[in-house]
Formats: C-alpha cells, sequence, structure tokens
C-alpha cells in the first residue's frame, strides 16, 4: 500500500470503503436481501466455474479471459436477480479469486471485490429504475434496450474504477493505459450483449440457457483473440513508432556526429539527443585519457556547460565505473562514494537516479555518460543510450585522433619554422627567444626556456616546477637543455617527447651554426682587416712606382748638385765662411740621395731573378762596400761564416740590399764606434725543413721595447729628420718574406740589437 | 785627399775619355778627373765617342749607359775591341738588376750608380787604373 502514490492510496482505500459499506448493507438494498435459491446457486456455480474452471477448460494460460466471461455472467445476474443477490454473488466469486492469487497484494484484492461490488449495486439500482414490466411482442425491444443500458453501465463503471486507479498507481493518462480502448469496448459489448441473451432465455426455460452457453462461449473466445490480434498489432504499431523515433534520433546523433571533430560539437549533439530521450536533470561525460590516466569532465546543467575538470582516474571509486562494459544503475544514497568521485561539480548527487553508460569501443573504453534522473530508466532507454554511447565512443576516438594529428601537424610545422630560422638567425639570444616561443605555441605549453651551459660549467638543476628538461645535444655533448612548464590541468602525451627531442638537435645545430657564424665574422673582419693593409701596401708599391720614376729623373741633377758641391768644398779653404753653406748644400744633397736610393729599393722589388745561390758569396760581395762606411765611423765588421751552409733560392741583389741596409743600421747604431758580428749557420728548425740563418749582432745602443714592434712598419725611424727614410726595414722586411723566409730582432737596451733572417734551403735539384 | 791625389797625379798621367750627354755631368766628372791630375777628354755623345776613341788612345773611359743613339754599352763593346787593356767605368742613372748584369756581363771594370760623389767617382778610376786587370 505504502508504494502506491498518495492519491491512488486515497482511491483504493476510498473504494475499499465503498466496498464495506455496500456489504453492510446487503439487507437493505432494494428488493430485499438475497434469496439463496436453486436459479441463484446454477448462477453462482457458473459464476464460480467461469472465473476458476471454465477458461482453463477452454483456453489453458489466458486468465484474462476469465473477466470477461465473469463480466458476461454478472450483467446476466444483474438482470434475473435482486441487487442484495448480485453484491453476495461478487463476494463469493472475487474472494475464490482471492484465494487463488495470493500471491497479489491483499489490498488490490481486496480493492478488486469492492470495485465490483460498486458497478454491480449501482448497474442493479440502474436496471430496477429502468426495467420495464413485460417482455412479449415489441416491449422485447424496451426491455432490450433497458437490459443493454444496464450492461453499459457496469462496463462503463467497472472499466472506469479500474483505468482510474492503474493512471494514478503509474502516474500515466488514461488513454495510455488503454482499458478504455475501442477494441475492448466491442468486446464488452458482445459479452454484455451475451449476458443479455443468457437472462431472456432463462425466463422461458433456464434448461436452454445451459445448451447456448457453450457456443456462446466460444464465439466470445473467438471475437476475443480477434479483438486482441488487433490490439496485439497496433501495439505492433506504436512500438514501431517508437522505434522509429529511436532510430530517428541515432540517425540525427550519428549524423551530427559524423560532422563533428571538436569536442564541444560532439558534446552539443550528444546531449541534445540525450535530452530528447531521457529528459535528465544532470547530464555528463567523462573522458578517459588512457596516455596521461586523466579523467576529463564535461558536465551539462540546466545553467549550462560547467568549467571542464581533470581528475586522475586511479581513484579506487573511479575504476569500477571507468571500467564497466555494460550501463549501472546507481542510488547516489547508496553509491554514494563512487557518485561523489564521478560528480566534481556535485550535481549528480541531487539526483534519485544515477546512469553510467559506458562508451565503449570495440578493445577499450573512452569514457563513460553519467545521467541524473527522477526515476531509473526504462530497458529500451537504457539500450537506445548505450547505443548513442557507442557512436559517440567512435566520435570522440575520430576526435581525438584529429586532435592528435592537428597537434602533431603543428609540432612538424614548428619544427619546420625552427629549421627556416636556424637558416636566417645567427644571433644565438634571438634564435632561442624566438625558438621559445614557437614551440610554446605549438605545444600548448606554459613557458619553455633554453638554458645553455657555461662553458665546461655543471648543468643547471632542474627549477622548481618544470615538467621535464630535453638535454641538447651537440656532438654526443650536453651544451644546454631545454625547460617545459605544462599548463595547469596539462600532461606530456608520448608524442611530445621524440618531437621536443627533434627540435632540440636542431636547436643545438642552430646555435653551434651561429656560433660558426660569429666566428666567421671575426675572421671575415680579420680579413677586411688584411685586406686593407694589402691595399696600403699596393699603395705604397704604386708609390714606389712613382717614386721610382721621379727619383731616376732626378738623379741627373742630383748628381751635379752633390759633385759640385764636394767640387767648391775641396776648392775652398778651410777658413773659408761660405764653407758652411757649401756643406749644407752637400748634406741635403746626400739625404736626398739616401730617400732616392730606398725608393728605388721599394721599387726594384717587383722585378727579382731567383737564382740558386750561396748566402755567403752575397755577403761577401756586399761587406767590402760597407766596410768603407764603417771604417769612417770607427766600426768592424767581423764576419763568421759557415763554409758549409746550404745553397738557398734568392735574387741576389735584392739580399744584398737587405744586408746593407742592416749593416748599416748597425753602423747608425754605433754612434761612438764599435764591432757587429755577421755570422752564417745552417739550422733545422722543427716542421719548416732546413734553414741558413743570418745574423748580425751589434754592440750599440739597442732598440726602445716600445720601438720593437714598429721598426718594420713603413716610415718609422728613429734616425732623427734628415738621417733616415723609415723604409728600409720594412724593404728588407717584404724581401726576406718574398724569398719564403723570415727576420727578427732582438734587443738589449744599451747593449746592442741582433737582426736574424732566416731563409729556406734551395730544394735539390 | 784631392790635393795629395793631385801630387800622385804627376808620376802618372793618364788619358781618360768622359761621355755623357748631359753637359753638367760631363764637366764635374772631367774636372773632378783633371784636378786629380788625369788627362781628359770629354764627348757628348755615343757617336762623338766612338770617333775620338777610333782617332786617339785611352787609358780609361767613364761613360755614362743611357744616351741618346749609341750607349755607353756600345761604348764599351768599341772601346774594349780596339783597347784589349783599356779600363771602363759605366754609370747608370737607375741601377736595376738588369742593367747592372748586362753592363757587367759586357765587361764594364766598374758600375756607378747616380748621383754619387765625385770622390766616389776619383775612388772608382784610380782604383781601376792602378790594378791589374783580371
Amino acid at each position: 500500500m505504502r508504494q502506491l502514490p498518495p492519491r491512488a492510496r486515497y482511491f483504493v482505500l476510498g473504494t475499499i470503503l465503498a466496498g464495506g459499506i455496500i456489504t453492510a448493507g446487503i439487507p437493505f438494498l432494494p428488493g430485499g436481501p438475497p434469496q439463496f435459491d436453486f436459479h441463484f446457486l446454477i448462477f453462482l456455480a457458473a459464476a464460480l466455474l467461469a472465473q476458476l474452471v471454465g477458461v482453463r477448460f477452454f483456453m489453458p494460460g489466458r486468465e484474462g479471459q476469465a473477466w470477461s466471461l465473469i463480466s458476461a455472467v454478472l450483467v446476466a445476474s444483474i438482470i434475473l436477480f435482486s441487487p442484495a443477490s448480485n453484491v453476495v454473488l461478487v463476494l463469493i466469486t472475487f474472494t475464490a479469486y482471492w484465494i487463488k492469487r495470493r500471491n497479489i497484494p491483499w489490498y488490490q484484492n481486496l480493492w478488486n471485490i469492492a470495485q465490483h461490488e460498486v458497478a454491480v449495486v449501482l448497474a442493479a439500482l440502474a436496471w430496477e429504475v429502468v426495467r420495464p414490466i413485460g417482455t412479449s411482442g415489441v416491449e422485447a425491444v424496451h426491455w432490450y434496450a433497458a437490459a443493454v443500458t444496464t450492461g453499459g453501465v457496469f462496463y462503463i463503471l467497472n472499466n472506469l474504477q479500474t483505468s482510474t486507479v492503474i493512471a494514478l498507481a503509474s502516474g500515466r493518462s488514461f488513454r495510455q493505459v488503454g482499458v478504455l480502448s475501442r477494441g475492448n469496448f466491442y468486446r464488452e459489448l458482445v459479452l454484455t450483449w451475451m449476458g443479455i441473451i443468457v437472462a431472456d432465455m432463462w425466463f422461458d426455460n433456464p434448461w436452454r440457457t445451459v445448451l447456448i452457453i457453450v457456443p456462446l462461449i466460444g464465439l466470445s473466445q473467438m471475437l476475443r483473440s480477434e479483438v486482441e490480434d488487433a490490439e496485439r498489432i497496433r501495439r505492433a504499431q506504436v512500438e514501431a513508432e517508437g522505434r522509429a523515433q529511436q532510430l530517428a534520433s541515432l540517425n540525427e546523433l550519428a549524423r551530427g556526429l559524423t560532422s563533428s571533430l571538436e569536442f564541444d560539437q560532439i558534446f552539443d549533439v550528444l546531449y541534445a539527443q540525450l535530452e530528447k530521450t531521457v529528459s535528465p536533470e544532470v547530464l555528463s561525460v567523462a573522458l578517459f585519457d588512457g596516455q596521461t590516466n586523466q579523467v576529463e569532465f564535461h558536465v551539462k546543467a540546466d545553467e549550462g556547460m560547467l568549467p571542464v575538470v581533470t581528475r586522475p582516474a586511479n581513484a579506487p571509486e573511479m575504476r569500477g565505473v571507468l571500467a564497466t562494459r555494460t550501463p549501472l544503475v546507481l542510488d547516489p544514497i547508496r553509491n554514494r562514494e563512487t557518485v561523489h568521485a564521478m560528480s566534481p561539480h556535485g550535481r549528480l548527487l541531487g539526483s534519485a537516479c544515477v546512469t553510467v553508460v559506458p562508451m565503449a569501443l570495440a578493445e577499450r573504453t573512452v569514457g563513460v555518460i553519467l545521467l541524473g534522473t527522477a526515476a531509473p530508466p526504462a530497458g529500451p532507454q537504457l539500450d537506445l543510450i548505450s547505443t548513442m554511447a557507442s557512436q559517440a565512443a567512435v566520435a570522440v576516438e575520430k576526435a581525438q585522433l584529429f586532435q592528435r594529428e592537428r597537434r602533431k601537424s603543428a609540432q612538424l610545422s614548428a619544427i619546420t619554422q625552427v629549421s627556416k630560422k636556424i637558416v636566417t638567425i645567427h644571433n644565438v639570444d634571438i634564435l632561442l627567444h624566438q625558438t621559445a616561443r614557437l614551440i610554446e605555441e605549438s605545444f600548448g605549453f606554459a613557458r619553455i626556456d633554453i638554458v645553455l651551459h657555461s662553458n665546461g660549467g655543471p648543468p643547471p638543476a632542474r627549477a622548481d616546477g618544470a615538467e621535464a628538461d630535453i638535454p641538447i645535444l651537440y656532438r654526443e655533448q650536453t651544451i644546454g637543455v631545454m625547460r617545459l612548464w605544462l599548463r595547469p590541468g596539462a600532461a606530456l602525451s608520448a608524442d611530445d617527447l621524440p618531437m621536443l627531442q627533434t627540435l632540440a638537435d636542431e636547436i643545438a645545430v642552430a646555435i653551434e651554426n651561429a656560433r660558426l657564424y660569429e666566428h666567421l665574422q671575426q675572421q671575415m673582419g680579420m680579413l677586411e682587416q688584411t685586406q686593407l693593409q694589402l691595399l696600403q701596401s699596393a699603395k705604397l708599391a704604386t708609390i714606389g712606382e712613382l717614386a721610382a720614376f721621379v727619383a731616376h729623373e732626378i738623379n741627373n741633377p742630383l748628381t751635379s748638385v752633390l759633385g759640385y758641391a764636394s767640387l767648391i768644398l775641396s776648392e775652398l779653404p778651410p777658413d773659408d765662411p761660405k764653407r758652411a753653406d757649401i756643406e749644407v748644400i752637400e748634406k741635403e744633397a746626400l739625404r736626398a740621395r739616401a730617400i732616392v736610393r730606398d725608393l728605388l729599393g721599394y721599387a726594384r722589388q717587383t722585378d727579382s731573378a731567383m737564382e740558386q745561390m750561396r748566402v755567403n758569396d752575397a755577403l761577401e760581395s756586399v761587406l767590402p762596400l760597407i766596410r768603407k762606411r764603417a771604417e769612417s765611423a770607427n766600426v768592424t765588421i767581423n764576419a763568421q761564416l759557415d763554409p758549409l751552409v746550404p745553397a738557398i733560392m734568392a735574387d741576389i741583389n735584392q739580399l744584398k740590399q737587405v744586408f746593407i741596409n742592416i749593416l748599416n743600421n748597425a753602423i747608425d747604431a754605433m754612434p761612438d764606434g764599435g764591432q757587429v758580428e755577421v755570422a752564417t749557420r745552417a739550422v733545422n728548425a722543427n716542421g719548416t725543413g732546413p734553414l741558413v740563418e743570418i745574423s748580425f749582432q751589434d754592440r750599440g745602443t739597442g732598440i726602445e721595447p716600445q720601438y720593437l714592434e714598429k721598426i718594420f712598419d713603413p716610415f718609422f725611424t728613429t734616425k732623427g729628420a734628415g738621417r733616415g727614410t723609415g723604409l728600409g726595414l720594412p724593404i728588407s722586411k717584404r724581401i726576406v718574406e718574398r724569398h719564403g723566409g723570415s727576420i727578427g730582432v732582438s734587443s738589449e737596451r744599451g747593449k746592442g740589437s741582433c737582426f736574424t733572417i732566416q731563409l729556406p734551403v734551395a730544394a735539390a735539384a | 785627399m784631392l790635393v795629395k791625389d793631385g801630387k800622385e797625379s804627376l808620376v802618372a798621367a793618364k788619358r781618360i775619355l768622359v761621355v755623357d750627354d748631359e753637359a753638367s755631368i760631363r764637366d764635374l766628372c772631367a774636372r773632378v778627373l783633371q784636378r786629380a791630375g788625369f788627362e781628359v777628354a770629354v764627348a757628348s755623345s755615343g757617336e762623338e765617342a766612338m770617333g775620338r776613341l777610333q782617332a786617339e788612345a785611352f787609358d780609361g773611359v767613364v761613360s755614362d749607359i743611357r744616351m741618346p743613339g749609341l750607349s755607353g754599352l756600345d761604348v764599351l763593346g768599341t772601346a774594349k775591341q780596339l783597347y784589349p787593356g783599356i779600363r771602363v767605368v759605366l754609370i747608370t742613372g737607375f741601377g736595376t738588376a738588369q742593367t747592372l748584369d748586362r753592363a757587367r756581363q759586357s765587361g764594364a771594370d766598374r758600375i756607378l750608380t747616380k748621383p754619387f760623389n765625385p770622390v766616389e767617382l776619383l775612388g772608382a778610376v784610380r782604383d781601376i787604373l792602378t790594378t791589374k786587370q783580371p
């Protein structure tokens, strides 16, 4: 009784109460108390027979048909006997039914008796009012009309009560209950008519009634089965319509899902169809990501989509639900833990029933649909939702694949772009900055830092909150790390790491490229400087050519100036006042001659005749020339020439010029006289092959340390105005270098200088 | 020194031909050598020098190499041909290696490079006239 909704309960109790009142009022009903005469007992027996045996005898297993026969017996009884007798008949017949069906709840059986009592009494009272006196002649029509009306009252009352109680108990409408259907009405009309015919015949001869009742039962059964067939067809039609609706719904879902590659679209389509099917209070989908072992909750409430929540999938309350392959119906009170775990927003807890439908593919489950409803969904509904879930599973998998591919494609494009940047950007800092931003964008990371190791330093420690450090390797050496931070709730996928490693390799190459480029730029700078020097040299060479030309033209007048000045000086007496002036002329002419000679020497370097020669020969031809000047400066030259020095390839005239230059300098370095030691020897330097070394050691003033590196620069001189041109040593250096040799100097202040020339030995012919 | 040289010149008065197209240098050489006691004749071109050499004998020749017409090298060749014992000093204004080589190969006894000091000229002439030919 408690299971019934309140209104149904009141209705049942009310009917039972009415039945009780009628039973109590049996002696007071119109027509007097029941008379248990022979006729009534036959009827009672017929009613019980119809109720307990008759139907089984003819058509076993179809209990429902007993009701129709009972109706016919009851209509006949109403017409033949008094109301009190009818109530007793009902009381006895349906109590017997109660005994037969003890498994039905007591209140249902009690109500069954009561409602029949009500219907019988009211129909019997109606018959008392409308029954005609006679039945002969045309009065028979009147009699039949009144009897049919009485039967109709009984039928309507009986079915109204039944329909009402079913409608109240199930919450469905009268139409849906299906008791008051057209098929039922015609069937009942025929049975009512049968009851009336039985009653009519009873007046003439009750025995004839018994004879006719058998074919009448057969007829009634035939009618009934036809009616039932029609009813079955109607039901099948309704069912087919429902199926078609489901198919349409599935079709719509399939169409929607096929065109959706985004999760939002999939959920929109799925939720729309689910709402049509079950009208849930809360609708959510939990997607399971096997790679990251996370569950993503997409919840739809009345106010719309709630923010997506991600939870780890290894909670024990979740496991059972996520692993299910068949739909589960949960009671939020009994399965509180599980429902709580599956409802991050707590919405499912408010529903009376939670249904979990797996979104299953052949080999795995991509997630579950969670529905919060007021009542458990019916079997067909659950089937439909399962089918929808399967379709959604395929769509979700497709979308996941698409997202993964899209991500991969973005990542590949990032790699391509990084490659492009490597080619175009040669500054390490800019490159690293831009590359990091590019990776952040295409992988959806919160942050990327590219940390380079300082030379030889220890690798930097992992920073707080960083998800991973990806080593940047170049030639199997770690030159830095790519450090990444994930966005909240995100996880690294299995595809990410190889992609990132590829990028790290690219970055390694880029860094090395950039470094090489910087190195190359430095070298280019140096080359440019060298070229400038070369240009300077070329300029000097051009100047030399010009100078040679001019010098040659000057030589003739200079010869005259110098000659005549000397001549005049030799002719003037020592005390002549003009002497000083002429001496100036001579001195200046000598200076001019020195300049011209140096310039000529510089210009002459372009043409040289290389031949196999001995250094000693060159020196021996130079020494006599220089000795004269040396003697006048009180300088002695000692030569220690090794007779075994090998031959060299050289232009002897140029070498002589070099020796003269150096010896002249040595003499100049010793204003108070001194000694110059010239020596030759064979040396074997590492890597360069045998060399001939010529050294000139003076005991002069030495060279200031700050001048040491400048003395080979053109126009650098320490000899003071008018004494040196600053071209002697640079020319000497150029000559030596053109011979594939080198010239060096060591000097000690106050102790003298030593010039050393090394020249390669001629290849043995 | 020149005075001392002058005294020596009294002992051996040698004949020297000075050839140069430049009058100032020709005169300078002539004066220096005359003052040193040499007997000096001058010629202003190679052709003139050839004539003088064929006309009279000389102990030595001092000649510029580059001159219009016949060069100093031609003069050298003729002189050595006419007087095998004659000593020749060539003067060059532009002492390239090639010129010097050619001069030496032609049999010049000394080569002077302009601009030269009168002392150098005198020294050179004196050297070649007092030493025996190789």
